[in-house]
This record gives structure tokens, sequence and C-alpha cells, in this order.
């Protein structure tokens, strides 16, 4: 099966192995949309932080 | 943005355009004419191709609140590329014109955005519209060219003085590498050379994004040709490398805990001027 090839205006989120989520590239309402998922989810330690895990660009 | 360097932008614009007519902005020197509409390894021809533009607090700090401006078309093919997406067929993005970019430099910069980062893509193939644009908008904040630093000396004339910061991009440390995973087999030996240019007239931060086990082949050597550079330059070391489906050349894991801390303990053994 070939993997699929991410398309102009598609958002990428990823879960990683150690359980962060992450997002690849993300615009505007991406990012918007995982501060308001960060702002409703219980923060137990830094390490589920939001922050750390979106990557402007990756070139 | 230095008043004097600000009216030295149809000059320098004139330049470009004339380097156009058969591009040797970069080291592909394709010899394509872009003012004809041709274009070549970049696929761009003389126009700019914005697809995103944004507010963005991720960048280092001293550079953020950032406005993120993107340009389609770039002249590596680096696997890992996270916007590949928007650089295949730059010409068929329909994104904002020239006066609409400047009006959201303006806008952005009334909400807080310090910088106006330009990325891409690839700046330096979009250099004649990048200071097109700065002509009309003429930003008051400081300007950030974030660039993979693989271009010819005529990019550095065209843009010194009228860039606050060079955010260059250090991807490879060896040859085969950086023809394995970028189509770009001589990278090491034009950005050694584009960052030491840069560094006699700008702020400049290396920004080296770690690749899982390349320590030896990349980390190691392109952290000790920056650490020639000295204290002139600021470093900033990225561990969040995000493996494409499917990674055939690059690397398809992640940057492990030991080697993270094994590139933090090499970057202070060479006394880089690391920042956050």
């Amino acid at each position: 099966m070939n993997a699929y090839q991410r398309q102009q205006g598609d958002f990428e989120i990823r879960i990683l192995p150690d359980g962060r989520l992450v997002m690849l590239a993300p615009d505007e309402a991406l990012i918007a949309m995982a501060e308001q998922i960060q702002n409703q989810t219980p923060q137990s330690d830094n390490n589920s932080k939001q922050e750390n895990n979106d990557v402007s660009k990756q070139h | 943005m230095n008043p004097k360097f600000y009216l030295q932008i149809p000059e320098r614009l004139e330049v470009l355009k004339q380097n156009l007519q058969s591009c040797r902005l970069c080291p592909r020197n394709c010899g394509v004419n872009r003012l004809a509409g041709q274009t070549g390894y970049c696929g761009v021809d003389d126009q700019l191709y914005c697809f995103r533009e944004m507010l963005y607090c991720g960048e280092e700090k001293e550079l953020c609140p950032s406005h993120q401006v993107y340009f389609a078309g770039c002249n590596m093919r680096c696997e890992y590329c996270s916007v590949a997406e928007w650089n295949q067929n730059p010409l068929e993005i329909n994104g904002m014109n020239m006066a609409q970019i400047a009006d959201k430099i303006h806008r952005r910069a009334e909400l807080g955005a310090v910088t106006l980062n330009l990325l891409g893509g690839e700046p330096a193939v979009n250099a004649a519209g990048i200071l097109e644009l700065l002509w009309k908008a003429r930003p008051a904040n400081r300007l950030v060219w974030n660039s993979n630093m693989y271009y010819n000396p005529i990019v550095d004339q065209a843009i010194r003085g009228l860039v606050d910061v060079v955010l260059a991009d250090l991807k490879f440390g060896c040859r085969e590498c950086a023809a394995r995973i970028a189509d770009a087999a001589d990278y090491c030996e034009v950005v050694t050379d584009t960052i030491a240019q840069a560094a006699a007239w700008s702020d400049v931060i290396v920004r080296h994004r770690v690749l899982p086990d390349h320590f030896e082949c990349c980390t190691r050597p392109g952290l000790e040709q920056i650490a020639k550079l000295g204290q002139r330059v600021k470093v900033s070391l990225w561990f969040d490398y995000i493996p494409p489906i499917p990674a055939k050349e690059t690397p398809a894991g992640y940057v492990g805990a030991e080697q993270h801390q094994k590139t933090i303990q090499w970057a202070q053994r060479l006394q880089l001027r690391i920042i956050q």
C-alpha cells in the first residue's frame, strides 16, 4: 500500500511513540485549535504542553 | 529597516531582475529566463507565490512574536520537508497578491509582530519578488531572512543591510548526506561561505535541526564549522525532527535523549553561543 502524500491545505497531526502529539507545519487555524484543546485539558506536567509540540517548519 | 539601504532597493532589484533573465541566483545555475516565465529547479518564475502567513510564537524567543510569510519554491529537495506539498507546483498556488501581503505585514505588526520572517520554500529563489515587496510595504519590524543559505553571492549582495537577522539553516555536515537527503551535494561548501558572508554584516542565528543518528556525519562537523566563526553567530539547536512517511533516505525515527544530550555537550565543548 502506498503511503498517503500530503496535499496542499492538509493538516497532519501525529502521535509519537512516547505519547506526544505533534502537528506538522501547522497554520494559524491548527495552532488555535491546539491551544483550545490545551486549555480544556488538565495539565499534569510540562511534558504534555502543546507549546513544545508544534513545528513551524521543517525544511 | 535602515533608510539608507531601503533607498537602495530599486537599484538592487534591477540587478536581480537582470540576473533572472538567465537565472543564477543559486548554485543550481539553471540559466532559465524567469522574466519570460521559464522555470528552473526551484519552479518559480519572477512572481511571488505566498502560500501562508501567520503570527507565530514558536521561533527562537528573540524573534517572537513573528510574522511568518511563506513563499513557495525551493532549490533543495529535503526529503523530510514539512511544506514540500507547497513547493511541488508553485505556479499553481493562488495566493495573496503583493498588495495583500503588504497589507498583512502592517496588520501583523499592529498585532505585535516584532519580526517579519521571510521563509518558504526558500526566500533566496524569491529574492527579486521579496525586494519588490519590501519596497512597497516598508515594514517597520525587524526583518528575518529564514533561509537554507544555499545561494550565490548575488543574493547576499541584494539583502545586505536590508535584513536584520539571518536565520540560517544548517542541515547537514557532509557531502554524502546532503546529496542523498536533499539532492545538494555541494551544500556544505556553499553554506559555509554564505553563513560567513552573512555574519560579516548581520546578526546571524544558525539553526541546526538534529537528525537522528547523524551526529558523526552531520551535527559534529557542522557545529565545528560554525565554531570557527566564533561568538559572532548564535546557535539554535532543534530536536524536533519528524520523519516523513515513508522515509527513504532520511532517518525514519526520532531524536533520542542520548543524542540530545551528546549534542548539547558537544556544543558546549565548542563554546557555541547557544540560544533558545
